[in-house]
């Protein structure tokens, strides 16, 4: 590896505003994880869900979830 | 045990009632009586933190002072019973001290005794019964104006005239027992002629309240030589222990404080009666002495009645009152004031203070606790239950079927439970943040906005809990059902809360959050399409629609502060983690964009009617 860019790295481990960066791209990323797992948990649900109270509230959390998820994909793509 | 006694007590009374119209008519007296002594109460609180505390403490401040109270106002009403009821009352009011409220008792056991003077000395007695009437009809009339003060007095006129009905009532019903007493049928010598007479002396002050009508008897009875001397004084020592059974009536309906003035008037006149029985010989020598002295014949019995009723209870306040400092320990003690369980901090300590990330999970769990103390409070002021909120049951169905509204009093509730934690809480922040970073600072900061939340949420729930306790119990189905909306909103709200609280280790239930917001939103614009319609069709009243959207607005924002604070206050993991979670949470922008696609695709079987 050149200097150039063994010291490009030592600065890069050494900042703290990267080192932030990398921690809210990390954050964003397990609130994603998180919110495809609830996504997954609330179709699996609205398959034997009957209730039509139920039913609707099922419906707008997989609707909050996916503009929530929506969102995170961005901030995380501008992160980057 | 209370759900058995209450229903044999009234099964009892029906049945004596049915019986006896005597019986009636005691008990009648006994609840005019116990009325009188509720508005008397009501009436003094009018005054309280003004004039009549002014006049109270400048007249009872010194033991002296209080004792001399009792004389005067005993001899000018001529009722130590009176007296005694009016003091409880004063006491449970707060205008006075146990202290204060003992010597004017004190003074009021001698001021009675005037009454014996006025008997046996003029044969006169002011008959202040006779003004119930009077004093019933200008107290209700004052009872209805605007002002205050007047209300107060009415509320205290009323409240005397009552006591005063209550009386009269009382010594009808007991008019057929009276007659029966006859003392001629017990003379007895001796001391067990004492004890005897001391009971009956008891048992006719207590059957005609009055220990005033056991002396008219009983100077009557030994001017008439039907009872010896001897056992006329034992007679008029039991009507001293008897007219104690008015202030104990007097402070069933008061607090411990008026139940501790009725305790020291009881232990005072037993006392005083002990003493009485056992010197019995040399307070009479005493009697025969001073009678001398002051011109009585020795054969005028009556007005040496009256001089022994003098002496024993002045020999009673003379040997008592050095220990009213003892009384008032020895009463506290053993009439403990109910300890209200105020809520203090578990978690903030100084300890905590000098390390941030601990000062901030202090902050945290003791929110968690206002929280978890405001959660009871807007549960029981939307009359739900806990377990109902927390539990899977359709809110819808258990709101139909709660119909009857909780009682909860919501002010003491959040004065004993939130608010001194609150303080505390807002405090410890104000210490705990000087040595923080500004990524800590904030944290802080979002924890002491959710405890405000919590407090405006309490108070939102307070303004709007009057109209829906009245009109959840409404015969108009629609105000009942539009409440019942507000209700399982709010519920619902609280049960989400609830699960939050419950799932910590999830950082995405926090963003679940936005679910709530999109209902609130949606609840608020149907809300107002059906009250419109709701007023268009006559099916409200105007003040039931302006109640209604007074009360909507409130149940709005009580939904937005418990949201708000859920956010900041069930958030877990790391400062990042929750930074994330607030990047991700939708603006109100986006939740106007999931409604408008949510409504776009909407069944038109799903709609919703709590009712």
């Amino acid at each position: 590896m050149k200097t150039s860019k063994l010291l490009k790295k030592a600065e890069e481990l050494l900042s703290a505003k990267k080192s932030k960066q990398r921690d809210r791209i990390d954050s964003l990323k397990e609130i994603l994880g998180q919110l495809k797992k609830r996504k997954r948990k609330l179709r699996e649900k609205l398959k034997t869900e009957e209730r039509p109270r139920n039913l609707e509230r099922i419906h707008k959390d997989l609707a909050v979830i996916r503009a929530q998820r929506k969102k995170g994909l961005k901030a995380l793509q501008d992160l980057r | 045990m209370k759900n058995v006694i209450l229903p044999t007590i009234l099964l009892v009374l029906a049945y004596g009632f049915w019986i006896s119209p005597d019986f009636k008519e005691i008990s009648a007296g006994v609840a005019i009586f116990l009325f009188g002594m509720l508005a008397l109460e009501e009436g003094f609180k009018a005054f309280t933190g003004g004039l009549l505390e002014r006049l109270l403490q400048k007249t009872t401040d010194g033991l002296w002072k209080s004792l001399s109270f009792g004389i005067v106002s005993t001899t000018l009403m001529q009722s130590s019973s009176l007296v005694s009821v009016i003091t409880i009352s004063f006491l449970s009011a707060g205008l006075i001290g146990l202290a204060a409220g003992i010597g004017i008792i004190f003074g009021a056991n001698l001021g009675t005794t005037t009454g014996a003077w006025l008997i046996a000395g003029f044969g006169l007695k002011v008959k202040i019964s006779a003004y119930a009437m009077p004093m019933l009809v200008f107290g209700i009339i004052l009872v209805f104006q605007k002002s205050k003060s007047l209300r107060g007095a009415g509320y205290v006129l009323a409240g005397l005239g009552f006591l005063f009905l209550g009386i009269h009532h009382m010594k009808e019903g007991f008019e057929a027992f009276r007659d029966t007493i006859d003392l001629t049928a017990f003379a007895v010598s001796g001391y067990a002629g004492l004890f005897l007479f001391t009971l009956l002396g008891v048992a006719a002050t207590v059957i005609m309240q009055s220990s005033h009508a056991t002396l008219v008897i009983i100077i009557t009875a030994l001017a008439a030589q039907q009872v010896t001397y001897e056992n006329a004084l034992a007679l008029a020592i039991g009507a001293n222990i008897g007219t104690t059974i008015t202030a104990i009536l007097g402070s069933m309906s008061s607090n411990v404080q008026g139940k501790r003035l009725a305790a020291a008037h009881l232990i005072f006149n037993v006392a005083t009666a002990a003493i009485a029985i056992g010197l019995i010989h040399q307070i009479g020598q005493a009697v025969n002495l001073i009678s001398s002295w002051v011109g009585i014949a020795d054969d005028d019995y009556t007005l040496k009645l009256a001089v022994f009723h003098s002496v024993f209870n002045t020999i009673g306040i003379v040997v008592m009152l050095p220990f009213i400092g003892q009384l008032v320990t020895f009463l506290m003690r053993i009439m403990p004031e109910r300890a209200v369980a105020a809520a203090v901090p578990m978690y903030l300590n100084d300890s905590a203070i000098e390390l941030p990330d601990t000062a901030i999970e202090a902050v945290r769990k003791e929110t968690l606790r206002l929280y978890d103390n405001a959660f009871e409070i807007i549960a029981h002021g939307l009359s739900l239950h806990r377990h109902d909120i927390l539990s899977e049951t359709d809110l819808r169905g258990v709101v139909k079927q709660t119909r009857k509204p909780m009682e909860i009093d919501l002010e003491a509730a959040y004065e004993t439970t939130v608010k001194g934690l609150y303080s505390e809480i807002v405090h410890f922040i104000s210490r705990a943040q000087v040595t923080m970073n500004e990524e800590q600072a904030d944290e802080l900061f979002r924890l002491r906005a959710a405890g405000r939340d919590i407090v405006e949420a309490i108070k939102d729930t307070k303004h709007m809990h009057k109209n829906l306790t009245r009109y959840i119990a409404s015969d108009n189905a629609d105000i009942r059902a539009e409440y019942n909306k507000i209700r399982v909103q709010v519920g619902e709200v609280l049960r989400r809360l609830g699960e939050a609280r419950e799932g910590g280790g999830d950082p995405s239930v926090i963003l679940s959050f936005d679910t709530l917001r999109v209902e609130m939103e949606e609840e608020d614009s149907t809300r107002n399409g059906a009250l419109e319609s709701l007023i268009r069709d006559g099916r409200i009243t105007a003040a039931m629609a302006t109640s209604l959207m007074n009360d909507a607005t409130y149940a709005y924002d009580v939904t937005k502060n418990l949201v708000q604070l859920g956010e900041a206050l069930f958030a877990t993991g790391d400062l990042a983690l929750r930074q994330a979670e607030r990047d991700i949470a939708l603006t109100e922008e986006e939740i106007d964009e999931v409604r408008s696609s949510l409504e776009q695709a909407k069944s038109p079987t799903l709609g919703r009617n709590p009712e």
